[in-house]
C-alpha cells in the first residue's frame, strides 16, 4: 500500500477542516473592503463564467416572466405557436421599456448632480445566502475602482463597493449587517448611523446612535451626512419606517426602509469621485 | 459517479442560482444549493473523495456566498460530519427523511457559523443576522434536499446504471 493510499483519509479529513480555517484567519469579508485577495480572485472567475452565463438564462426568466405575467384566461385557451410567439415579444418589449425607463432616470439623475463622477455597471448576480446582502456588478471601464466606493441608483444608495477584480464588483448593499453610513434626517438634521440588518423585512436597515432628545418621526427622509468622505451628502437612504427607545436608554432607533429596492436592482452608478 | 462530475454540478450550481435570484428578482430567497451537494457528498460510499470534493466546492461556495471569507465552508462541516457519522443513504431514505435531514443541516449549518463568530468576533453584526435568517434557511433546505437529491439519484443513474455498482451507500 503507497503512502499516500494509507494517509488518504487522513489528509482528506484534515483538508476539509483547514481549508475553512484558513479562509477565516484572511478576515477578508469581515467588513466593507477589507483584505480580499483569494476572494477577489475568486469573483474574478465567478463573475467571468456569470457573464457568460447571464444573457442566454435572462432571456429564458423573461420569458417565464412574461408568461407568467399574462392574462390567465388567455393561457387557459390552448397555447398555440402564434400566441407563444406574441408572448414571448411582449415580454421583450416590456423588458425593452422597463429598460428605458431606467435609463431615464438614470441620465436624469446623472444631470440633477452633475458634481459627481458616476460609472454605470450592470447587476449580473446575487449571494446565494439568506443572511448577506450582496450583488456583483459587471463594470466596463478604465477608471481605477476601489474598495469602499460608494454606489449608488438614482433611487438612493445602494452600497459599498467591497472587492474588485478586472471588470467585476462586489457590492455589499445598505441591508447587509456589515454595511454602516453616516447619515441625518433630513427634516431635523439629527445625526445618526444607518446599520444594515441582513434580517427582517428583507431589505430594512436601522437608524443607531440617534440622540434621544432628536424627534425622529415615521416618513421622515433619511439622507447622506458626507462625513467619512465615502459617500457623497444628501443622497437618499430611505425613509422612517418605525422608531422605537433604544435598550440601552442613551439613543433612540429607527427602522428604515431603503429607498432602492435592492430586490430589483439592475443598473448602479459607482460613485468614483466628486468635483 | 466520478467526484469530478459532483463538483461540477456543484460549481454550475452555484453560478445558476447567483444569476436566476438576481434575475427572478428573489435575492432574499436563496435556496443555498450548496447545502444539499454537502449532504450528498457526505452519503457518498468514498468519503476521501467527497472530502476531497468538498474542500474544492469550498471555494465556489464562498465566492458565490459573499460573506466573510470561510464562515460559510467552516458552517458546513458539522452538517457533513453529522451525516456522515450517521450512515444515511441517498436511496434508502424516503422524501419526508430528506426534507427534514434538509431542514436541520440548514440549522446546524446556520448555528455552526454563529458558534464561530461568537468566538472569534463576538461583536459581529452578522451573529443576529444569521439568528434571524435561520427559519428562512431551514424552510429552503426541507424544500430544495429533496428536490435535490433525487435530481443526484437520477444523475447517477445516468453515469452508473442501477445493478451495476453505485456511488451511494445502503443501496
Amino acid at each position: 500500500m503507497s503512502l499516500w493510499q494509507r494517509y488518504r483519509r487522513r489528509f482528506a479529513g484534515l483538508l476539509v477542516i483547514l481549508v475553512p480555517l484558513l479562509m477565516m484567519s484572511s478576515k477578508a469579508g469581515a467588513g466593507v473592503g477589507g483584505a480580499g485577495f483569494p476572494g477577489g480572485v475568486g469573483l474574478g472567475l465567478m463573475g467571468s463564467l456569470q457573464t457568460i452565463l447571464y444573457t442566454p438564462i435572462a432571456a429564458t426568466s423573461g420569458l417565464f416572466s412574461g408568461w407568467f405575467a399574462g392574462d390567465a384566461a388567455v393561457e387557459a385557451t390552448e397555447l398555440n405557436a402564434e400566441i407563444s410567439r406574441l408572448r414571448e415579444e411582449k415580454s421583450r418589449l416590456i423588458g425593452v421599456l422597463q429598460e428605458n425607463e431606467r435609463l431615464r432616470k438614470m441620465v436624469g439623475f446623472k444631470a440633477r448632480r452633475p458634481e459627481l463622477e458616476l460609472i454605470p455597471g450592470r447587476v449580473i448576480a446575487r449571494d446565494t445566502t439568506p443572511y448577506f446582502r450582496v450583488v456583483t456588478l459587471h463594470v466596463t471601464t478604465d477608471v481605477p475602482l476601489a474598495p469602499r466606493m460608494a454606489v449608488i441608483s438614482a433611487e438612493g444608495v445602494v452600497g459599498q463597493v467591497n472587492r474588485v477584480f478586472a471588470d467585476y464588483v462586489e457590492v455589499i448593499l445598505v441591508s447587509d449587517p456589515r454595511h454602516r453610513v453616516d447619515a441625518i434626517t433630513q427634516r431635523t438634521r439629527a445625526q445618526a448611523v444607518v446599520e444594515g440588518l441582513g434580517h427582517e423585512k428583507d431589505y430594512r436597515a436601522k437608524l443607531s446612535y440617534l440622540s434621544e432628545k432628536d424627534e425622529v418621526r415615521e416618513g421622515d427622509v433619511v439622507v447622506t451626512s458626507g462625513m467619512g468622505g465615502v459617500f457623497p451628502p444628501e443622497l437618499v437612504l430611505g425613509t422612517v419606517a418605525s422608531v422605537e427607545r433604544s435598550q440601552r436608554g442613551l439613543f433612540q432607533e429607527a427602522t428604515i426602509a431603503p429607498s432602492v429596492d435592492a430586490s430589483r436592482l439592475d443598473e448602479v452608478f459607482i460613485v468614483v469621485g466628486a468635483k | 459517479m466520478p467526484v469530478w462530475v459532483a463538483v461540477i454540478v456543484g460549481v454550475a450550481l452555484c453560478l445558476f442560482e447567483t444569476l436566476l435570484l438576481q434575475l427572478l428578482n428573489i435575492g432574499d430567497f436563496a435556496l443555498q444549493l450548496w447545502l444539499p451537494l454537502t449532504l450528498w457528498l457526505a452519503m457518498r460510499k468514498d468519503w476521501a473523495s467527497s472530502a476531497f470534493a468538498l474542500a474544492f466546492l469550498f471555494f465556489p461556495i464562498e465566492w458565490c456566498a459573499g460573506g466573510r471569507l470561510g464562515l460559510v465552508s467552516f458552517g458546513l462541516l458539522l452538517p457533513f460530519a453529522l451525516v456522515r457519522l450517521s450512515g444515511l443513504s441517498v436511496g434508502a431514505a424516503s422524501f419526508m427523511t430528506h426534507a427534514m435531514m434538509g431542514a436541520v443541516a440548514a440549522v446546524l449549518h446556520g448555528l455552526s457559523m454563529v458558534l464561530m463568530l461568537v468566538v472569534f468576533d463576538p461583536e459581529s453584526a452578522i451573529i443576529p443576522a444569521i439568528l434571524w435568517s435561520l427559519w428562512k434557511a431551514a424552510v429552503a433546505g426541507a424544500v430544495i434536499t429533496p428536490i435535490f437529491l433525487r435530481g443526484m439519484v437520477r444523475l447517477e443513474d445516468w453515469f452508473l446504471p442501477r445493478g451495476r455498482m453505485s456511488g451511494a451507500r445502503g443501496r
